[in-house]
Order: structure tokens, then C-alpha cells, then sequence
């Protein structure tokens, strides 16, 4: 075994470090399970308070974070269908239809473990074989970064199977709007109408907030009914998942969180990819025998919840070998290495190896106690349930506001977010999903930009991207996926 | 509902495309050709609702009846709200908003309808002004 590993544990096993991780981990748990305050943003604004603490506890504290709100979003998105993060929403799916059932502490039991097994997957996978890793995100060009937007885009056909016209229309009407903004090759403004707030491109996150967490809670109050569980049964409800339960979940966790260290591996590729990626995989196989699926299946629960933490550990795989930050979060925490000084690269495992491998033992443990305190906590947050829809509605509101305004300090993309809200509003009383509009906006700008690069690369032929071994792959699958959502939804 | 959703749609189309003929044509053939599809996917909505009806959704959990009512007002109160934040500042808004909101959607105990709010802002306060740092506007209040 690398002697370094052991040097890391025990560097991990100080109470410093320790207290580091558990207060990183309460912390991300909090930030992420607030509808509005991602775990990018949860990463970010603690890098100042690690500035106080030597680099290895601000690093452990800092992936604590990342770890702990992956895992966060998901208790806002079971109890009250809210994503905390955009990596958690096909979480809300399964996880609220359980809740109103009756059944939130099975969901966020579920939703626990999964995320755990997840995150100690990727931290696996980034101890033991970064570097080969790290090879393969550097075939990562623009013709293959293309072409996993677009296989992204593709699962819009498979998440439409209820009404693919509605669907469809929901996805590409959110690739429109996803034009908008400067032309970053020519530097045209598209439909701006003179918004300085809109020169950027619709903002993502307050767009999402209010297509999802607004609407939400705007349905939340259209009936007299003043709580959310609405469907009583027999049912028991308990925290900790029973040995059946897991066993009918393992394979699901084992591939989701392949899925999700391997996106995560992937730059450009973050959270929300992994976990509507798996959930389609999910789908794909089980819901020929899972007959729950869509209506509170714990497989489709823990497909999510299981690749969004796969995503943690594989995102730092490009970053600490490379300095390719493989997401957003972890283009943050480069930030923070940077800040302390820790050049990311060769060096970083020779020269500052203690360090770094100290980091990487420590996501073990973030995983844990993310484990433990999601158990521990989950039956105060499982009361949130209970509270009367009157008052949890404005509650999620001013969340949707402060979230949405928090990212650019912009009360422009406050008032983005309530036009989202109505629009989402409209788009779920009429069977328009908003899954597939929130695929085009994240996405759409990806299938433009790396399409164009692509073309400029091969100037100006498609062609040349059938030579590429690893497009080819991504091609196939393409075509494999629509040929399989249309044969399905043309059986029903 | 759909018919008319798909005439909006439609309008969006032909606005957008109006729009992006002003610009180059390298930046505005990708927009056109998804702005085409839009349309496209429009008009089999249109032709899908003209020609086999609307399917009416079966409310089979729920019988309670949708409250139009209130989701307009709580659009406007949360609209005013929002055109509020810069000019009386976000904590004094938003407790006034929290107060307002949770009486008119119902609540009658007293001491939910103003502690609840209370609570929250200083919630609200502790973590993002005192842990977290983030600014949020400050108007001639608070």
C-alpha cells in the first residue's frame, strides 16, 4: 500500500481535521438543502473561513462541504419537491411522491445511503486510479463534450414518455431561450431586449428556482388542503432501510454510481448530467418490473441521489492531477487550492503529497458523517412536513428569492426567477413537464458552443467526427437511446 | 388550454425568428434551425388539440378544486414584494411580506402570524448577513 495513504489517514484522524469535516459536513448539509443555494455556492462562500485554518483542515472542510450539500438538496427535494441543487431533481420525482404518502423517512433513509455509497465509490475511485483517470478526461474534446450534451438532451425523449409533443416542446423551448445572450464566437447580442442582466444568457440557477421551487410553492397553496401528505395508508414509516429494500436497490447504486464518477470524471459535466443521466438508466431497466417508478420508487430515488454524490470524488480527479476542474464545485475548490498555494499538477502529490492525499482520505470520512448526521437529523427535518402549506409557501418563496438573488447580488435575476415561477406555474397545470426546459437551458448552450468549436476544429465538416473513437461511442449510444424512447413511446 | 398554448408558442417563434434576422449569420443559424423546430413542434400541438380534443385530467386523489383566486393574488403580493426589496430594504420587506402572506392565505393564530415571520428574518438574518456575508439591499430601511 502507498505510504502515503497511511500518512493521510492519520493526518485525517486529528481532531482538528476531524472537527473540520463534521462541521463542513452540517454546514453543506444546511447550505444545500436550501432551494436556491447550490453546493457551488456552498463551496465558495467558505473558502474565506478556511483562509483562518491551516491548508489540510480548509481543504477536508471545503470537501466536507461539496459532499454535504450534494447529499442537502436532496431533504428539500423529498419533503417539499423543492430541489435543494439542480443535481437533485429527479430526486424530488419518487422522493415527494413518497412523502405524500407518509413515507419521507423511508425516502430520506434511501436518499442517505445512497448518497453515501455514492460519495465512497468516487473517493475510491480518486485514491486508487486518478491518474489513468485523468488520461481519459484529456480525450475530452469538444466533439465528445458535444456529444454528451446532446446524449443529455436526448433523455428529454425518455423523461416525455407521459406526453412526448408536451415534452419535446418544453425541451426545445428551453434551448431557444438558452440562446440568449452574447454570441461568445462573434459577439453578437441575442435577444437580449437591452437587458444588461441578460448580455450573460439566462442565468441558471435563478431560472431553475423558479421553475421549480416558486411553482412549487405557489401549488402548494391552490387548494384548501393544508397539508402535503395527502394519501393516507397503512403504511409504517421508518428512517432505516431494511435489508430487502437494499437488496433490491444494489445494482442500481453500484451502476449509478459508476455513472456518476465517471461524469464527474468528465469537465463540463457535473450533477444535474449524472443524476438524470442514471435515473434514465434506471428507468430504462426497472421499470418493466418496478411498477412505483415515477410514483415513489426507491430504485429511481437512489439512482439520483447515488450518481449526484458519485459526481464529488470524480470531479477532483481531473482537477488535482490536471488542474482541470471537472464541474463547477470543483472549479471553486481549485480556487481554493490556488489560494493556499497548492499548485494543482505533478507537484501536488510529490511536493504537497501529505496534503493531498490527507484530502483525499478525508472525502472517506465527509461521507460518513454525512451518513451519520443525515440519520441523526433527518427526524427534525422530517417535521418541516407537518408544518401547514399556508406557511411553508411564503417560507419557499423568500428561499427563492434570497437564493436567486444571492449568486450576481442582482435583484434582476430575482424578478428572472418570478417569471419562471409563473411560467413553470402554467407549464405544470397544463402537462408540460419542466424537466426536459431545465435540460435546454443547462445544456443547450453546451450542444452550441461545443458544436461550433467542433466545426472550427474540422473546418467547417461533421465528417472528421466519425474518426474519433470515443465520438463514435457517444454517437452509438445516441442513436441507440432514441431508438429505444420512441420504440417505447410508440407502444403505448 | 393547449390550443392556446400552442398559438402563444407560435407567436414566440415568429418573434424570435423576426429578431435573429438582424444578426450574423454565423450566430443566428443555430437559434433559427431550434426556433424552426419550435414551430414545428407547435403546430402538432395545435393540430394534435384542434383535431382530437383535450383530454380532461382526472383529479382521482385530489377533489378539491384549484383556487384561481389565490394563485393570482399571491403572484401579485410576491410581485410587489420583490419591486419593494431595493426601495424599503430586504429584512423589513420581507418580514412585512412573511406577516402579509400568511394572513391572507389564512392563518388565524395570532401568534404564528407575526412570531413565524419573526423568527425566520432573524433565521434569515443570522446566516446570511452574520455566517455567510452575503449582502442583500438595503433600502431606506432595513
Amino acid at each position: 500500500m502507498d505510504p502515503r495513504i497511511l500518512i493521510g489517514l492519520n493526518n485525517v484522524l486529528k481532531l482538528n481535521n476531524l472537527g473540520a469535516i463534521a462541521v463542513g459536513t452540517i454546514l453543506g448539509i444546511a447550505i444545500g438543502a436550501m432551494p436556491g443555494l447550490s453546493a457551488t455556492m456552498g463551496v465558495a462562500l467558505l473558502i474565506p473561513v478556511t483562509f483562518k485554518v491551516n491548508p489540510a483542515s480548509g481543504l477536508c472542510m471545503l470537501g466536507a462541504v461539496y459532499c454535504g450539500a450534494v447529499y442537502g438538496g436532496s431533504i428539500s427535494a423529498i419533503l417539499l419537491r423543492t430541489p435543494g441543487t439542480p443535481g437533485n431533481i429527479p430526486t424530488s420525482w419518487d422522493g415527494y411522491e413518497m412523502t405524500k404518502r407518509g413515507l419521507a423517512g423511508k425516502a430520506l433513509g434511501i436518499s442517505t445511503f445512497s448518497s453515501f455509497f455514492g460519495g465512497i465509490f468516487s473517493a475510491l475511485a480518486l485514491l486508487v486510479i486518478a491518474p489513468p483517470l485523468a488520461e481519459f478526461s484529456l480525450r475530452f474534446g469538444p466533439p465528445e463534450r458535444f456529444l454528451l450534451a446532446l446524449f443529455g438532451i436526448t433523455i428529454i425523449v425518455s423523461l416525455s414518455s407521459a406526453s412526448p409533443i408536451k415534452g419535446f416542446i418544453s425541451g426545445v423551448l428551453g434551448m431557444v431561450l438558452a440562446t440568449t445572450g452574447i454570441d461568445l464566437f462573434v459577439g453578437d447580442l441575442r435577444f437580449t431586449f437591452n437587458q444588461l442582466g441578460l448580455f450573460d444568457g439566462i442565468p441558471e440557477l435563478p431560472s431553475l428556482i423558479g421553475l421549480v421551487s416558486m411553482s412549487q410553492a405557489i401549488i402548494l397553496i391552490e387548494k384548501k388542503s393544508k397539508t402535503i401528505q395527502v394519501i393516507y395508508g397503512k403504511v409504517k414509516d421508518s428512517l432505516l432501510p431494511k435489508v430487502t429494500d437494499f437488496k433490491k436497490i444494489w445494482s442500481t447504486v453500484l451502476r449509478s454510481s459508476i455513472i456518476g464518477t465517471i461524469i464527474g470524471i468528465i469537465p463540463g459535466a457535473g450533477t444535474t448530467t449524472a443524476s438524470f443521466i442514471s435515473y434514465d438508466e434506471a428507468k430504462r431497466r426497472s421499470s418493466r418490473y418496478d411498477k412505483d417508478f415515477g410514483k415513489g420508487s426507491i430504485i429511481a430515488l437512489s439512482s439520483s441521489e447515488t450518481a449526484n454524490n458519485a459526481v464529488t470524488g470524480g470531479s477532483l480527479v481531473p482537477l488535482l492531477t490536471l488542474g482541470i476542474p471537472g464541474n463547477a464545485a470543483s472549479a471553486v475548490f481549485l480556487g481554493g487550492l490556488l489560494i493556499h498555494g497548492l499548485i494543482p499538477g505533478p507537484e501536488l502529490f510529490i511536493k504537497y503529497g501529505e496534503i493531498t492525499y490527507t484530502l483525499m482520505i478525508s472525502l472517506f470520512f465527509s461521507n460518513i458523517a454525512l451518513l451519520i448526521f443525515g440519520l441523526l437529523l433527518a427526524p427534525f427535518f422530517i417535521k418541516v412536513v407537518k408544518i401547514e402549506t399556508n406557511i411553508l409557501c411564503p417560507l419557499i418563496i423568500i428561499l427563492s428569492v434570497v437564493g436567486s438573488y444571492a449568486m450576481r447580488n442582482s435583484i434582476f435575476d430575482v424578478f428572472l426567477m418570478f417569471c419562471f415561477g409563473i411560467i413553470g406555474y402554467i407549464m405544470e397545470k397544463n402537462d408540460f413537464p419542466n424537466a426536459p426546459m431545465i435540460l435546454g437551458i443547462i445544456l443547450g448552450p453546451i450542444v452550441e458552443s461545443e458544436l461550433r468549436r467542433s466545426l472550427v476544429i474540422f473546418r467547417g465538416s461533421i465528417f472528421p467526427i466519425f474518426t474519433r473513437p470515443l465520438s463514435l461511442l457517444f454517437i452509438i449510444l445516441i442513436v441507440y437511446s432514441f431508438y429505444i424512447s420512441f420504440r417505447r413511446i410508440l407502444h403505448k | 388550454m393547449d390550443r392556446i398554448i400552442s398559438i402563444i408558442l407560435l407567436i414566440f417563434c415568429v418573434l424570435y425568428f423576426y429578431l435573429s434576422l438582424s444578426l450574423s449569420i454565423q450566430s443566428k443559424t443555430y437559434p433559427q434551425i431550434i426556433i424552426l423546430l419550435l414551430s414545428f413542434l407547435s403546430i402538432v400541438l395545435l393540430t394534435i388539440a384542434t383535431f382530437k380534443g383535450e383530454k380532461k385530467i382526472e383529479n382521482k386523489n385530489n377533489k378539491e378544486k384549484i383556487i384561481t383566486s389565490r394563485v393570482f393574488c399571491v403572484f401579485i403580493i410576491t410581485l410587489v414584494y420583490i419591486f419593494l426589496i431595493e426601495k424599503i430594504g430586504f429584512y423589513i420587506d420581507t418580514e412585512i411580506f412573511l406577516v402579509g402572506l400568511i394572513y391572507f392565505l389564512g392563518v388565524r393564530n395570532l401568534k404564528i402570524v407575526f412570531f413565524v415571520p419573526l423568527l425566520f428574518t432573524f433565521f434569515l438574518f443570522i446566516i446570511f448577513r452574520l455566517l455567510l456575508r452575503i449582502p442583500t439591499p438595503i433600502g431606506i430601511l432595513f
